[in-house]
């Protein structure tokens, strides 16, 4: 039986969704080759079994399978990650002028530290959110969480993503402002 | 305590809905509301640029990553997709036919040998499946009289088979310790250390599942009088989630001091997912979760409980 997929167009799905699934992979999980192995074992499953949908339903398909391997890969090494450093990789240099990149950089930098010292679930719910736009159905369905836990950790992650900045930051004017829903409920 | 209802929200509402701010999962009249507290509010206005800002940052920091494929990448899946069908010989074939046995039967037999090891354990905070006997040694537990542990008796089992707690058939089968297993008939569930009545801890499903109640009563009670804001969008997670069953699981992790505010929850969301409500109904429902302070209740419950701290 000739397969439901060729070279060129898995090829081409590589060049498409991999760069992109490799940044969410190393968000979550904070180790950029775990996060190409991932990636690789995923295109893997894309081919030996693809979505009954059809390349319709890749992206989002590719994504959950990434997203489920990157928490699993974390929840089963549970050491500390490696940021994801791109400062390094030669393919992320050169994309901007020294001073902006070097803003820039400091910029991202602070928001990974912040990020990776978050707890797996909340850092993950915050990249398929802010980054990935995923609405909260679609969050559900990739974490396989009710619905309403999404709303309530997403919360908990946006604040303890604010505290993490907060306790990062020496310039008032990047501090950001934090609250606590409990706090202010029982005020 | 917030007065509800009101035209426009306060700094409580505006925190307390900030990611469904953000996120834009408002029903058209709340957000009207909330736009009119922003107009006049710089805390809240800062609060809610700031959530944005951080949103866009976590974006930008996922997305700053290499715009291509790592070295050697493309060649690895090919390697293991593609190309993996091409064997230069059939030795090979037979060569992975005694891998496959082999991994297969090494499979089989560590099995055989986990399962094993799990039947001989004693419980420990996984639910499992055990026979007890039944006869003399079952006994109905005082539960008038006080435990010497402290335990409060409406939160303790009402049967106790050899020295292993079980709840009356009515509430969900719990032992709180195990027996030595025999052939006869009673089969409990062991408790799950996390749930055991002597020192409670609510899972973390749990304090989520509580959590998220809280924030739907919150949502809920945020509307208009005269609207049915989000009524639907509630009912609809509400049943989707199925947290009417979720949540009952969760009481029934928590001591009895607590449930009734739990069961005042369910009791709503009940309402809420069984439907149709009138506009009285849903007015009068709104009243009582502001009159009652519900959300806050809630999260007073999850508060106190060991895992939630750690959500």
């Amino acid at each position: 039986m000739a397969h439901a997929m060729t070279e060129t167009k898995l090829a081409e799905w590589m060049k498409k969704l991999g760069p992109r699934l490799i940044n969410v992979s190393a968000a979550i999980c904070r180790d950029r080759h775990q996060a190409e192995e991932i990636v690789q074992e995923a295109f893997v499953k894309l081919w030996q079994r693809p979505p009954q949908a059809g390349e319709v339903a890749f992206p989002s398909w590719m994504r959950r399978v990434v997203v489920n391997l990157s928490i699993n890969a974390l929840q089963r090494t549970r050491r500390p990650g490696v940021l994801p450093d791109e400062i390094s990789d030669p393919r992320a240099r050169g994309r901007r002028g020294p001073d902006a990149r070097c803003e820039q950089e400091e910029r991202m930098q602070r928001i990974r530290a912040a990020l990776d010292r978050l707890d797996e679930s909340k850092r993950a719910i915050l990249v398929l959110r802010a980054a990935e736009q995923l609405s909260y159905e679609d969050i559900a369905t990739h974490l396989k969480v009710p619905i309403g836990t999404v709303m309530s950790r997403l919360n908990r992650a946006r604040l303890a993503l604010q505290e993490e900045l907060k306790k990062d930051s020496g310039s008032a004017e990047d501090e950001p402002l934090v609250f606590d829903i409990r706090k202010y409920r029982s005020a | 305590m917030n007065e509800p209802h009101n035209d426009t929200m306060d700094c409580t509402d505006i925190k307390a809905l900030l990611s469904a701010l953000v996120d834009d999962e408002l029903a058209a009249d709340q957000r009207h509301h909330a736009e009119r507290h922003l107009t006049d509010c710089e805390g809240c206005r800062g609060l809610l640029s700031d959530a944005e800002r951080y949103d866009a940052l976590v974006a930008a920091a996922v997305a700053d990553g290499p715009a291509g494929l790592p070295d050697g990448f493309e060649q690895a899946v090919l390697r293991r997709t593609v190309h993996a069908g091409r064997r230069p010989d059939a030795a090979r074939g037979w060569l992975g036919w005694f891998a496959a046995a082999a991994i297969f039967i090494m499979g089989v037999t560590l099995w055989i040998i986990d399962h094993g090891a799990r039947r001989a354990a004693e419980p420990s905070g996984e639910v499992m499946q055990a026979t007890y006997p039944t006869g003399p040694e079952v006994k109905s537990w005082p539960l008038d009289e006080p435990r010497a542990d402290g335990v409060e008796a409406s939160a303790w089992p009402s049967l106790v088979i050899n020295e292993v707690a079980v709840y009356p058939p009515d509430e969900p089968v719990y032992a709180a310790r195990s027996g030595s297993e025999s052939a006869s008939v009673t089969t409990v569930a062991v408790l799950p250390r996390e749930l055991d009545p002597r020192g409670r801890v609510l899972s973390r499903e749990s304090a989520e599942t509580i959590d998220a109640a809280s924030m739907l009563l919150a949502m809920f009670e945020q509307g208009d009088d005269h609207s049915f804001s989000n009524v639907e969008r509630v009912r609809r997670i509400a049943e989707y989630d199925d947290l009417l069953g979720r949540l009952a699981d969760a009481r029934d992790q928590l001591p009895a001091k607590d449930r009734p505010v739990i069961r005042a929850a369910e009791s709503m969301l009940f309402r809420i997912v069984r439907g149709p409500l009138s506009l009285d109904d849903v007015k009068e429902m709104r009243h009582d979760i502001a009159r009652l302070d519900l959300p806050k209740q809630i999260d007073a419950i999850n508060g106190r409980m060991p895992t939630a701290s750690s959500l």
